[in-house]
């Protein structure tokens, strides 16, 4: 799918959201927002349509490995060359559950990040839409809506309307 | 909600946070301030080469003192960390939204003083050069660490704790970083901040993800915390020493820790406030809710104290029972009242809502807990080693300059990089600050 | 490595020997060449460089060689260890009565002076180093002159000696000089009277009154003292025959902590004790003149020698005035113990030699009238010794010519023109007797490192002007044939020599009595007594760092020594342990740091010579105060005296490694009453567990079953504290000495201490060696990150030093304290002979590693190697541990649990075995039998 369309800044989040709102029933199914932080609406609501993030399912994946690994690891360890440490048991099993816990936890913190950054195509040092006009504000205090011009039936014209009627501050084009 | 936040506009946020490390106000403050604590950075060098030189001998530590102002440093800076992903965590998952004007700074602050707390457990070994055996990997031989000690779970835990920390800070820097790309005027800066904000663009399927990653994050580092202290509790607690071997130590060491942690926050965050005019986002109502905070890990720690008097005498065990009285009436008497008075007197007076809103005294407070958690780890390390079982084999322990120039250089390293941080990082998490700012509805 | 020199080891700041490996190995070669001893084929003047190996002789072999050490000039007769020809340990002669195998601390450390770099290493004329042609140049055209005068105005001083080569060679020297003189000294005690000597039999003994005696410690046959004693002490599978010890004295002495009944007296009190003690024995019984405790001590003395007619023994230390000693005599004859316990006979010292000019009072006398105009000092070093060495030092200028002959550049050797080295014991050949008479052979284990003469050598050139083979001289006295020579080389004991040729009898002596002694109390002035420091005697052994490193018995004192006060005194004078007095005897006074401990006679300070070592190098200086400088010349004011003494207002540091002797309500000493025997109840182990107990060595279990169970049994019954074990494990594990610094800093290296606690309320005091405990639950290695401490299948509790990071909490973790940690690299410099003497067996240990006790691991296994070349099993006793081959006393057992008849576990069967700290649970190897105490009730 293109990430070429007509792009629209909003002044404020609710205005955004209504756009979004507008947006799919006035022949603009594809489409995406680059806010300053993160609207609840719209997460909730894309949500139907979207699968869930994977990367709660990464992490728990992620967590569980490392920490079965951890495990084994110490017991392989301590039956790989057997000495004898205080007369206790080879598996003591007690005294392996912190490195277990801890090991757990890394592994699960770092399937989240790698999953997070794989899910946002980092390093993305450029996308199309940063020639439009004004965008630099977007990580500011502007609420961007781009309507993607990927399917047929797309007319810019007929987007710079529809966004000029949801009252966008400025409307601009990113072509191809 | 606090009395002025609400007054902010997305504006003022982004004008003001990134000012701070764009438009560098007030120069010269800085310059001395980092040059000062630079100095102090530079006589942990000395001392870290006179250490590598002589060896563990120019401490004062002996036999039966082991172990004295390096282990004492390393729970301390520890402690000292866990506040930072107390706030940012667990905060965030009570939805304690006055946290978020300063996750960003106490985050940093943890990450520091795990890096303090990290040279420690290298530099007390007797030969620093095989610290890496305690990494878990087979030698020629085939041999692995001895999982059963403590020590080599404190190797796991300090460093998933500070790599955790890391990833939780730098994932929600992120977006400021992209901020600053946007606002930066030169055009070195803005590739510079860009690299480092991986080409952030705010596009709303990024934010989901985001969203939540930082939430599980958030949940991985609460039990993570409390795991840690626990941890370095059980270095001791493992120990049969009397003084030492005690059960109640991981949840009296992670309450300390967090008592210890708010206390440095305050004597961060007063200043800092003051000196890039920050009032209006860290109001007095941030701090008086960190007073609050202090008064009670403050009496979490008091407890703690209590029940090892307690249970020592209920168990009726003579070594037990001496190291308790040896700790308050032995040659060491002076450093545990000291204790006494700085961690469960001093806080006290924040019972006054006067005294909570009155800023100098919570720098004073912070300062005085900082010193009082600082002689606990002491009270606990030297004075249950300095005497235990056979009073033939009894000592004291007389730290020497190399002790204290090890403890006061690391000091300078932490304040080195917190001066490095406020210059070239946005001190306030800005993102979150937009959104409270801009649905104020939603706060609390 | 000069950085290392400053590392605070006292070897570090020793210069290098000038000596290249080569010419070691060269001068190795003499050894190498006794090689061959062993089977009677040597030709002792034969040297082979070890580069060729001899027939028979196995590289990395350890070859022992039997040779006697001079104490005193009391030969005591011990085996020296060689490798490679070069000789690193010394243990008892079994076959010499007053070694039994066993031997004292300074015996262990002597080994260390023979690589002193400290030795004199080549004659010194006026301060400048020259050689011994220079000297002979020098000396015998004036030797010619005086041949001519018949030795007019020659003196000679010599240390008295038991040697018969070395009398022989005087009694030569002086028919060859009719007009010389010959005069003796010695700084330390006469053990003869009039040409008699006692010795004592105290296995026959049941009770003993010890007046002011240190048999156990401070005497030439004190190694059979304590072996005899102790064999009383012990609880042998449940029956005990224990003698009774009764001690008066005026501070703890060793054999004062054995004592069952002890009177803390003032010299100026002995009398009037004694004198109603010899009362009581003649029937009528006086106490009027007696104290409350002096009376209950007198009357129950004399009930216990009334009981045991016969096998009574009364002794008193050779310090004590002639009216105490002709008192012990007289009640030995009237309780009829002469001849049972007490056997006096011919010295064997030669004080009393017909022809003696005498001793140093008469020389000064002889050089101050410019009788004597030439003089050579042999060994001793008396500018330092005598009473008033300034006074000597300016008569010893008078002399036109002055030599001194010594193994040190010493106080002495400064103050004469002419400073010869003397070589070290075990370079030379010799003849010694021992205290009980016994003829012991001295063989040389290598050739002189310091191009030193033996004192015989030297001895024989001053008489014949002809320099000479020791071995010549030394063969040339004995007109036995080849095969006997050899045998008694072999053996280092002549056969059939020793015991005491019966001396005359006395008079007999119905009643006796001891004239009165003269107490005064005058304020500011203090009675004051002296005596010979325990491990560097009158200072000879100054340079020695092991000895300096040696804790003191009951003040665990370390390289000081201090004036011992009371307590009392200390509280009514308000002194602490470190003030500086300043005691004036006569026009002399001497400035020494005080320490205070219990059991002192209250307005009594003891002061121990052998400190304050004016000249000396290394280890030896500074150190302590000069206490001959409080002597008197007469034979009484010698031991005993008068000092005036004031504050300084100044205080130094004194080092004690053990700085708690009150058991605070712990119980690491089990004491019983030898009464109570019968109706002890054994003490069991309480065996509780959370885990599994695996039997020893499960995880190897698959690879390898187990044979052995390594365990040590310490009786501290019989312990008497003499820290011989201590010196014998530092020789023997290369365990480094850190200097006087580092123990104030709790640094000290000893893999075996000896801790000491008052028992009974300060009355009693109770030794305790402790090495590691080799717990079977080792709390140790629970805590260890890297492994290198864990558990080998015998039970050991090995210490991996390769592997150890140190971490240190295994140290934290154990509750005996035992391990000892390398704060800083405290090896000697790489260049220093010292390294010579270490045991190749065991790893010298590096800065930053854990160390302790290893049960003498490296014996075990040569043990086990030998046993299984032999295809035999290991044999009870065969492997014995340093300590334990050390121990006068016989209290340290060592063997294998699974073996059901070895002499450990039957001790470990006894009603009074204990472990230390058993509540902890750690299932220790090491342990104990408990202390017995015999008090008349």
């Amino acid at each position: 799918m293109s990430d070429t369309g007509v792009v629209g800044a909003f002044i404020s989040a609710p205005e955004l959201v209504a756009a979004t709102r507008e947006a799919s029933a006035a022949g603009f199914p594809h489409w995406e927002t680059y806010t300053p932080y993160p609207i609840e609406e719209l997460i909730v609501e894309k949500a139907p349509k979207e699968p869930a993030s994977p990367v709660a399912w990464a992490m728990a994946i992620g967590g569980c490995l490392s920490a079965a690994g951890a495990f084994s690891m110490q017991e392989f360890a301590t039956h790989y060359y057997p000495i004898e440490v205080a007369s206790r048991p080879l598996s003591s099993w007690p005294a392996f559950v912190p490195i277990t816990f801890e090991l757990g936890v890394l592994g699960s913190a770092f399937s989240g990040v790698i999953a997070l950054f794989i899910l946002a195509k980092f390093p993305r040092l450029y996308l199309p839409i940063h020639r439009a006009r004004g965008f630099r504000r977007a990580s500011q205090d502007r609420f961007f809506l781009i309507l993607y011009d990927d399917n047929p039936r797309f007319d810019a014209e007929v987007a710079r309307a529809f966004l000029a009627r949801m009252r966008a501050e400025l409307i601009d084009e990113v072509a191809p | 909600m606090s009395d002025r936040t609400h007054r902010l506009t997305i504006a003022d946020v982004n004008e003001r946070i990134s000012g701070v490390v764009l438009d560098f106000p007030k120069p010269k403050v800085w310059f001395i301030g980092f040059a000062a604590s630079f100095a102090v950075l530079m006589l942990l060098l000395v001392a870290i080469i006179w250490l590598f030189t002589k060896g563990v001998g120019i401490w004062g530590i002996n036999i039966p003192i082991a172990w004295a102002f390096a282990i004492t440093n390393f729970v301390w800076w520890i402690g000292i960390g866990h506040a930072g992903t107390f706030i940012s965590a667990i905060l965030f998952l009570l939805f304690q939204k006055w946290r978020t004007t300063i996750n960003r700074f106490t985050e940093a602050m943890t990450l520091f003083a795990v890096a303090c707390a990290g040279l420690f457990p290298l530099l007390h070994l007797g030969r620093p050069i095989y610290f890496y055996w305690l990494l878990p990997y087979p030698d020629t031989m085939g041999l692995w660490p001895q999982f059963r000690s403590p020590l080599v779970w404190d190797v796991f835990a300090v460093s998933t704790y500070g790599t955790v920390s890391l990833l939780f800070w730098y994932v929600g820097l992120l977006p400021d970083f992209a901020t600053l790309r946007d606002r930066a005027q030169r055009i070195w800066v803005r590739r510079v901040y860009g690299i480092l904000s991986w080409g952030w663009s705010g596009a709303g399927r990024t934010w989901k993800h985001y969203e939540k990653a930082y939430v599980i994050l958030a949940g991985l580092a609460t039990p993570l915390v409390v795991s840690v202290h626990s941890i370095v509790g059980m270095d001791f607690a493992v120990a049969m020493l009397p003084g030492w071997h005690s059960t109640i130590f991981p949840p009296y060491f992670v309450g300390g820790a967090i008592f210890c942690g708010f206390a440095m926050v305050l004597t961060l965050v007063i200043p800092m406030r003051k000196l890039y005019h920050l009032e209006d986002f860290i109001t007095l109502r941030h701090l008086e809710l960190m007073a609050i905070v202090l008064m009670v890990t403050g009496w979490i720690v008091t407890y703690g104290y209590f029940s090892e008097f307690f249970t020592a005498w209920w168990s009726g065990d003579v070594f037990e029972r001496y190291a308790q009285v040896n700790r308050a009436l032995g040659p060491y008497k002076g450093s545990f009242w000291a204790m006494v008075f700085c961690n469960c007197l001093a806080p006290q007076v924040l019972w006054s809502r006067r005294m909570r809103r009155c800023v100098p005294v919570l720098f004073a407070i912070g300062l005085i807990v900082n010193v009082g958690m600082w002689l606990e780890r002491y009270v606990i390390i030297v004075e249950s080693l300095h005497r235990d079982f056979l009073p033939s084999s009894w000592g004291m322990f007389h730290a020497t300059f190399w002790d204290w120039a090890t403890f006061v250089g690391t000091i300078g390293l932490f304040l080195t990089l917190i001066f490095l941080f406020v210059r070239f990082i946005p001190a306030i998490a800005m993102a979150e600050l937009r959104r409270q700012v801009a649905q104020p509805g939603e706060a609390s | 490595m000069t950085d290392r020199r400053d590392e605070f080891s006292p070897d570090a700041s020793s210069p290098p020997l000038e000596m290249e490996r080569r010419e070691f190995l060269r001068l190795a070669g003499a050894t190498a060449a006794l090689a061959g001893l062993a089977g009677c084929s040597r030709q002792p003047k034969a040297l082979r460089p070890y580069v060729v190996p001899p027939d028979g002789w196995i590289p990395g072999a350890k070859t022992f060689y039997a040779t006697a050490m001079p104490w005193e000039g009391f030969g005591r007769g011990i085996l020296v260890e060689t490798h490679e020809g070069r000789p690193t340990k010394i243990e008892g002669n079994p076959r010499h009565r007053d070694s039994g195998g066993s031997t004292d601390a300074i015996t262990q450390a002597s080994i260390r002076d023979l690589y002193d770099p400290d030795r004199s290493a080549a004659p010194v004329r006026q301060g400048t180093v020259a050689s011994w042609a220079d000297f002979s140049q020098d000396w015998l055209p004036r030797w010619e002159r005086l041949r001519a005068a018949q030795g007019d105005g020659w003196g000679i001083v010599i240390e008295p000696t038991t040697s018969p080569t070395l009398r022989r060679l005087i009694g030569e020297w002086s028919k060859a000089f009719p007009k010389a003189r010959w005069y003796q000294h010695t700084a330390l005690a006469r053990y003869d009277r009039a040409g008699t000597q006692e010795d004592y039999r105290f296995a026959a003994a049941d009770v003993v009154l010890a007046i002011g005696s240190d048999f156990l410690l401070n005497h030439p046959a004190a190694l059979r003292y304590t072996r005899e004693f102790a064999q009383r002490r012990k609880i042998d599978q449940g029956r005990l025959n224990a003698n009774r010890l009764y001690v008066i004295e005026s501070a703890w002495t060793v054999t004062g902590g054995m004592a069952d009944e002890r009177l803390v007296l003032a010299p100026s009190r002995f009398e009037p004790v004694l004198r109603a003690i010899s009362d009581g024995l003649n029937g009528r019984d006086d106490f009027a003149s007696l104290g409350e405790t002096e009376r209950d001590f007198a009357a129950k003395v004399i009930a216990d020698l009334r009981r045991v007619r016969g096998t009574g023994l009364c002794l008193a230390g050779p310090e004590q005035s002639a009216s105490v000693r002709t008192w012990t005599e007289l009640a030995n004859r009237l309780l009829a113990s002469e001849g049972r316990t007490v056997i006096s006979g011919a010295a064997m010292r030669g004080d009393g030699d017909a022809g003696c000019a005498g001793g140093l009072a008469e020389l000064t006398a002889a050089l101050n009238a410019v009788q004597v105009r030439q003089v050579c000092i042999l060994g001793a070093n008396p500018v330092y010794t005598s009473p008033n060495g300034s006074e000597f030092r300016e008569a010893l200028a008078k002399a036109e010519y002055s030599v001194h002959f010594g193994q040190y550049l010493d106080e002495t050797g400064e103050g004469c023109q002419w400073h010869l080295p003397e070589s070290h014991y075990l370079e030379a050949w010799g003849d010694l007797r021992g205290y009980d008479g016994t003829l012991l052979m001295q063989q040389p284990l290598i050739e002189p490192l310091r191009q030193g003469k033996s004192a015989i050598e030297m001895m024989h050139w001053l008489t014949t002007g002809l320099a000479a083979e020791g071995y010549d001289i030394v063969r040339g006295g004995y007109s036995v044939d080849e095969e006997t020579w050899r045998e008694w080389l072999n053996a280092g004991v002549a056969s059939g020599s020793g015991g005491l040729s019966r001396g005359g009898a006395r008079g007999p002596h119905a009643l006796f009595d001891i004239e009165s002694g003269t107490a005064k109390h005058e304020s500011g002035s203090i009675e004051l007594v002296i005596r010979a420091e325990p491990y560097l005697r009158d200072g000879r052994y100054a340079n020695n760092a092991w000895l300096q490193e040696l804790p003191r018995p009951f003040t665990s004192l370390v390289w000081d020594n201090a004036l011992w006060v009371s307590p009392e005194m200390a509280q009514r004078e308000k002194l602490a342990t470190g003030d500086v007095l300043r005691l004036t005897v006569k026009n002399r006074s001497v400035e020494a740091p005080v320490v205070v401990v219990n059991g002192t006679a209250d307005g009594c300070a003891i002061a121990e010579l052998g400190g304050g070592r004016r000249r000396a190098d290394g280890s030896g200086k500074g150190g302590g105060f000069d206490a001959f400088a409080l002597r008197g010349e007469s034979e009484t004011e010698r031991w005993l005296g008068r000092a005036a003494w004031e504050r300084t207002g100044r205080s130094m540091p004194l080092v004690q490694i053990q700085t708690e002797m009150e058991t605070e309500d712990r119980h690491p000493i089990w004491q019983f009453a030898a009464a109570d025997t019968e109706h002890l109840q054994p003490r069991e182990d309480p065996a509780i567990s959370l885990f599994p107990t695996p039997p020893p060595g499960s995880p190897a279990a698959a690879s390898a079953p187990v044979h052995h169970r390594w365990a040590m049994l310490i009786d501290l019954s019989s312990c008497t504290g003499c820290s011989a074990c201590v010196a014998a494990c530092q020789a023997e594990n290369n365990t480094p000495s850190v200097g006087k610094d580092q123990c104030g800093r709790g640094r000290h290296m000893h893999w075996i201490r000896v801790d000491r606690y008052w028992t009974d309320g300060g009355t009693r005091s109770a030794p305790q060696p402790v090495p590691c405990m080799q717990c079977e639950k080792a709390p140790c290695e629970l805590v260890c990150p890297v492994g290198a401490t864990v558990h080998s299948s015998e039970g050991l509790n090995e210490m991996v030093y390769n592997r150890c990071v140190g971490t240190r909490y295994c140290s934290n973790n154990c509750p005996y304290k035992v391990r000892r940690f390398n704060f800083f690299d405290f090896r000697a410099p790489r260049e220093s002979p010292l390294h010579l003497q270490e045991n190749p067996a065991v790893t010298v240990r590096a800065r930053g590693v854990m160390e302790k006790c290893s049960y003498c691991v490296q014996r075990i296994d040569e043990a086990r190697i030998a046993s299984e070349r032999e295809h035999r099993p290991l044999r009870d006793g065969e492997l014995r541990t340093a300590c334990q081959q050390a121990c006068p006393a016989e209290a340290i057992v060592f063997g294998d649990l699974s073996d059901p008849n070895s002499a450990v576990l039957r001790r470990k069967r006894e009603r009074t075995h204990y472990a230390l700290l058993a509540e902890l649970n750690t299932h220790p190897r090491t342990t104990y039998l408990a202390r017995m105490v015999n008090p008349s009730v």
